[in-house]
């Protein structure tokens, strides 16, 4: 097995067109799994901690902000650094593994990865974020909600890297949360993530862990546009959260396996949307002026 | 005199684990050493037809693969051996995941590739993996130890049961578990003409020297085991288990050393397992809470080859006084390796016990510690000591304090806090240890510095602290003039690192190694005219910090040092005292918090006390207790090795789905001692306690549960979905 060592973008790129078998190695938190595991035996390691140019975030200058976060920043970072730009990708990069683990693994290895128990794509699909991927060939931006195509499989051509996630700047409540079969160090039974944008009177929804990709739950979040009374302070009724809570248990595909099973998946997701909506809604009354 | 014992000393091992200094078993470079690599059955029964291993051989570095067809025929020996077959003697396959080959090379990774390319072929039948696939096949096993009968009966359970005032009858489960401790299972052989030193991760060298010994004819003398530091063992390592035997049989076949270290993987079929298990409980009891009858019925997984079970009854039988006691436990054979011990496995039984003990309470109306109170044991029936413990009650007393017991809402799922129940609950620990002759040998030499040798090891326990702690105390030494060696068949025999042995059957041999060389070294100089203690009565002489003191007249003194140097010789004593079995007690308080809706739990808060006679380092007890006490929270929420009901396979062997508790899972353990010597134990008063934290641990969960939500769950572990 080779190990390639680029130390710019472009000799990244170059290297993943000569050798599209290469295997990107980024904090490695998934792929030394694999290797260990006999899962796979690449040809060669693409290794990319070395390229600068991914381990670095910056903020764009417009008015409605948009971070652009290199595909090879530590959780960590994104813990310590973003936590008030990015608050549902924190969130969710808090409940990643372990510290060590949260040094090592990345938003870029995460989406490599596409597994549907993925931590950060739930956030990633409610908060609007694009991928941007490049090769020698050029560079796109990907919408989230077209990365995943798959169980573990995502849009990225053959040559192609993730260089970066685009990512709006919160504008309104955002909440994540995950059920796990232990405290720390666990894979999502189950997870949900949920954005709320007072500004245009919508809201997204997505769960991680219930079906074959992430995916958002398209009739809840059309729900919660019709129904969520942006004006008018004080709690949510009851039925709404709780039809809301139906509605994504509706939209999930789930499995049974050593985690958990498919009926406790459902139900736990309902649970998930009913609070999370409840938590955001208190936030949002909070933040908002009308509520003075 | 005492300077040392009963201080929380710091581990004399300590730097040498956290620096990298520690030679672990396969920490070894032997020069000319082959890497093994087990090729394991893939069916689970059956036979195997062919193997072909030309592939396996065409791969660079491997130097053969051996088969059944090479092997000679070995003797299956006893008792610790825990199988009645060595695998690749024959053909046959009594389980997935059981040597049919094995793969010797010049590097692991060669071994390991060569392994994936033997080509086997099988006769497969059909197997059973699960107790509930073959209800209809419970039999009463004989006991295959002595003092571990498989039924025991006092009085007349049955009609007891029928006349009770209240009676409780309830069915406890609990699945298949493994040890995985962090070190896997190695070993290392190598043969010099007819004698054979293993390099071995082992709780007991002696035991292994003895089966190895058996099983190849070979005189003890001629073969040695060395086992210097554990990774972990948790009875995985007690017994001596199949892959240890093939590697010394296939490094004489080689005629070079062979090195072999298991897979994780491999670790969940080769090494035991607490078997899967019910247990069906009937209490009957007074409108009192005084216990009349108690009858319990185990069943648990043996297989078609042996019907050893290993998780006894034990506390059904010695805990509380009850006249009319009726325990069976019955095996089922299924398709699955042989288990065996996994730390403390009197759990597995107690965990029905406890949660039937509480049940009862509420059934009655009385507070579970009242209950238990109300049907102490005054005395043992048998031997008149260590099953009662005159403790108990102040363990509960301290326990129940330190946790605020008293202010305990009584009513079940009415505390509440935002969205969680809170619930509280308790049970008894108790486990049983054992006592297994020891002699340790002690020098003091011409440095006046003590080394004891022994073979017993330190399995991660602080064996070598507290044994130096010993000897120094009653040499009258500062910790670091006594070094402790352990872990060699080349020293004294002595105890196994298991059934929470090491301290009763070590600790006493000991002191009195040390007191005799103590004796020795004032005579030498009590008769020496250059000494400035000659003729002073040797009673009349203190040691303490490396010198010898006249007492009443501290300016005579002498040291270690130079009494030795002017002996010229250095003094040499060895000693022997057998301890006896007993128990060790305490009580443990719980609080969970539930997600009811969820069905998540946490432990948040946990309070103990323990009575294991005299404590002789409170720091290294007080790591047992935090280690029980997470092993019991592994055991009652998360812990679980799941079968695959039609191949008879693990399929979670690794620790990503075979969840042990991590640091957010457990809080931090208030722990207390009551720490009163037993007169009864010669190992300065201390009794086994490695076992004892933990046990009460799943049943107080259980109940802390059944407190906080209303809902009574009786089997592990206590999962999401069962608590929706
Ligand atoms: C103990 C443990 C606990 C874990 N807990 C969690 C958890 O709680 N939640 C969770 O979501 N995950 C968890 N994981 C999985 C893993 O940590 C995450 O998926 C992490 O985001 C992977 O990032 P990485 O940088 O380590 O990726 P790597 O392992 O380096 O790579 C992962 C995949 O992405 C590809 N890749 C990496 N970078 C790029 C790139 N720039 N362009 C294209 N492809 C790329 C790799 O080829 C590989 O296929 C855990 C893993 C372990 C070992």
């Amino acid at each position: 097995m080779d190990f390639l060592r680029p130390t710019t973008l472009d000799e990244a790129l170059a290297a993943k067109a000569e050798r599209p078998g290469a295997v990107p190695i980024a904090g490695g938190t998934d792929v030394m799994v694999e290797l260990n595991f006999d899962h796979r035996r690449p040809e060669a390691l693409l290794d990319l901690t070395g390229v600068g140019e991914l381990a670095e975030w910056s903020r764009s200058s417009g008015s409605d902000g948009e971070i652009r976060l290199g595909a090879g920043v530590p959780y960590t970072r994104v813990i310590t650094e973003l936590g008030g730009r990015l608050p549902g990708l924190a969130m969710a990069s808090r409940t990643v593994g372990s510290p060590q683990i949260r040094n090592r693994g990345t938003v870029g290895g995460n989406l490599g990865s596409a597994s549907p128990a993925g931590d950060t794509h739930p956030v990633l699909l409610v908060t609007g974020a694009r991928v941007e991927v490049a090769s020698v060939r050029g560079t796109r931006l990907i919408p989230a909600t077209e990365f995943y195509t798959g169980v573990k499989r995502n849009a990225l051509a053959p040559d192609e890297l993730v260089t970066a996630v685009h990512l709006p700047e919160a504008t309104g409540p955002q909440q994540f949360a995950k059920v796990g079969t232990r405290n720390a160090m666990v894979i999502a039974v189950c997870s949900f993530a949920l954005a709320l944008d007072p500004d245009r009177a919508a809201a997204r929804a997505a769960i991680g862990s219930a079906a074959p990709t992430p995916r958002r739950a398209v009739a809840a979040e059309r729900f919660l546009a019709e129904e969520l009374p942006w004006g008018t302070p004080g709690p949510l009724r009851d039925s709404l959260k709780r039809r809301f809570g139906e509605l994504v248990a509706e939209a999930t595909e789930p499995i049974d396996d050593v985690r958990g099973t498919a009926a406790y998946r459902r139900h736990a997701l309902a649970v998930l949307a009913r609070r999370t909506l409840t938590w955001a809604w208190n936030d949002q009354q909070e933040r908002s002026p009308s509520c003075a | 005199m005492t300077r040392l014992v009963g201080r929380g000393v710091p581990r004399v091992d300590g730097r040498a684990k956290v620096t990298g200094a520690a030679r672990y078993a396969a920490d070894n470079e032997i020069a000319g050493v082959l890497h093994g690599f087990l090729v394991m059955s893939t069916i689970a029964r059956g036979e195997v037809r062919e193997i072909d291993p030309s592939a396996a051989l065409a791969h660079p570095g491997v130097v053969a693969v051996y088969t059944h067809a090479d092997m000679r025929t070995l003797t299956v020996p006893g008792f610790p051996y825990n199988r009645t077959f060595i695998p690749m003697q024959d053909t046959r396959v009594h389980y997935s995941g059981q040597p049919v080959a094995y793969v010797v090379a010049e590097t692991l990774e060669q071994a390991q590739e060569a392994a994936n390319l033997v080509r086997v072929r099988y006769r497969a039948e059909p197997p059973v993996a699960r107790l509930a696939d073959a209800p209809d096949e419970p039999f009463l096993p004989e006991g295959f130890r002595a003092d571990q009968p498989t039924e025991t009966v006092r009085g007349d359970a049955a009609t007891a049961l029928e006349q009770a005032e209240v009676r409780l009858e309830r069915t406890y489960g609990s699945p298949m578990q493994h040890h995985n401790p962090i070190e896997p299972h190695t070993t290392t052989a190598v043969w010099d003409g007819e004698t054979v030193t293993l390099h071995e991760s082992t709780q007991g060298v002696v035991f292994t020297r003895n089966v190895v010994s058996a099983v190849f004819g070979l005189p003890p003398a001629d073969v040695r085991v060395v086992s210097q530091y554990l990774g972990g063992g948790f009875g995985a390592k007690g017994p001596v288990y199949p892959h240890t035997l093939l590697t010394v049989e296939v490094a004489r076949l080689a005629r070079r050393p062979v090195k072999l270290v298991l897979s994780r993987a491999q670790m969940y079929t080769s090494n035991g397992h607490r078997s899967e298990f019910r247990n069906h409980v009937r209490l009957g009891a007074t409108r009192r809470g005084t216990l009349t009858a108690v009858i319990g019925t185990s069943t648990a997984q043996v297989t078609r080859t042996d019907e050893r079970t290993f998780n006894t009854n034990d506390s059904a039988v010695n805990l509380y006084a009850c006249p009319n006691i009726h325990v069976r436990q019955l095996g089922v054979r299924l398709d699955l390796p042989t288990s065996g011990y996994m730390r403390s496995p009197e759990t597995t039984a107690h965990f029905g016990l406890e949660t039937a003990m509480d049940e009862l309470s509420y059934e009655i109306g009385i507070d579970p510690v009242q209950l238990r109170m109300r049907n102490l044991r005054p005395t043992d029936p048998q031997n008149g000591r260590h099953t009662a413990s005159r403790h108990l009650p102040a363990c509960y007393r301290m326990a129940a304090n330190a946790f605020g017991w008293k202010w305990r809402n009584p009513l079940p799922g009415t505390t509440r806090d935002g969205d969680e129940y809170i619930g509280w609950g308790m049970a008894t620990e108790t486990h049983s240890h054992n006592a297994i002759r020891s002699t340790v040998a002690l020098t003091i030499g011409l440095d006046g510095r003590a080394t004891l040798r022994t073979a017993t090891q330190d399995i991660g326990t602080g064996t070598y602290t507290v044994l130096t702690q010993v000897a120094a105390d009653e040499l009258g030494m500062p910790l670091g003039q006594v070094t402790t060696l352990l872990g060699d068949t080349a020293f004294p025999d002595a105890s196994l690192s298991a059934g929470s042995s090491t301290v009763p059957s070590v600790v006493g041999p000991v002191a009195d190694a040390a007191q005799g060389a103590r004796d020795r070294v004032i005579a030498l100089a009590t008769t020496d005219p250059r000494s400035p203690l000659h003729g002073v009565p040797a009673e009349d002489v203190d040691t303490e910090g490396g010198r010898l003191f006249a007492r009443g007249d501290r300016h005579r003194s002498d040291s270690y040092r130079d009494v030795l140097t002017r002996h010229g010789r250095p003094v040499e004593t060895r000693s022997h005292v057998e301890n006896t079995r007993g128990h060790s007690f305490g009580a443990v308080f719980v609080e969970v918090r539930v997600q009811p809706r969820l069905g998540t739990v946490r432990v948040s808060r946990v309070a103990a006390a323990y009575d294991l006679g005299r404590v002789l380092n409170h720091r290294t007890a007080r790591g047992q207790v935090i280690g029980g006490v997470t092993w019991g929270i592994g055991f009652a929420l998360m812990e679980h090795t799941a079968v695959d009901p039609n191949t008879a396979r693990v399929v979670n062997p690794n620790l990503s789905t075979y969840l042990v508790p991590v640091s957010a899972d457990t809080p931090s353990v208030d722990v207390a001692f009551v720490d009163q010597p037993d007169s009864g134990s010669n190992a300065l008063g201390a009794r086994g306690f490695g076992e004892t934290p933990g046990t009460g641990v799943p049943a107080a969960i259980g109940n802390a549960i059944y407190h906080a939500t209303g809902r009574r769950i009786r089997d592990v572990p206590f999962t999401q979905d069962k608590l929706l």
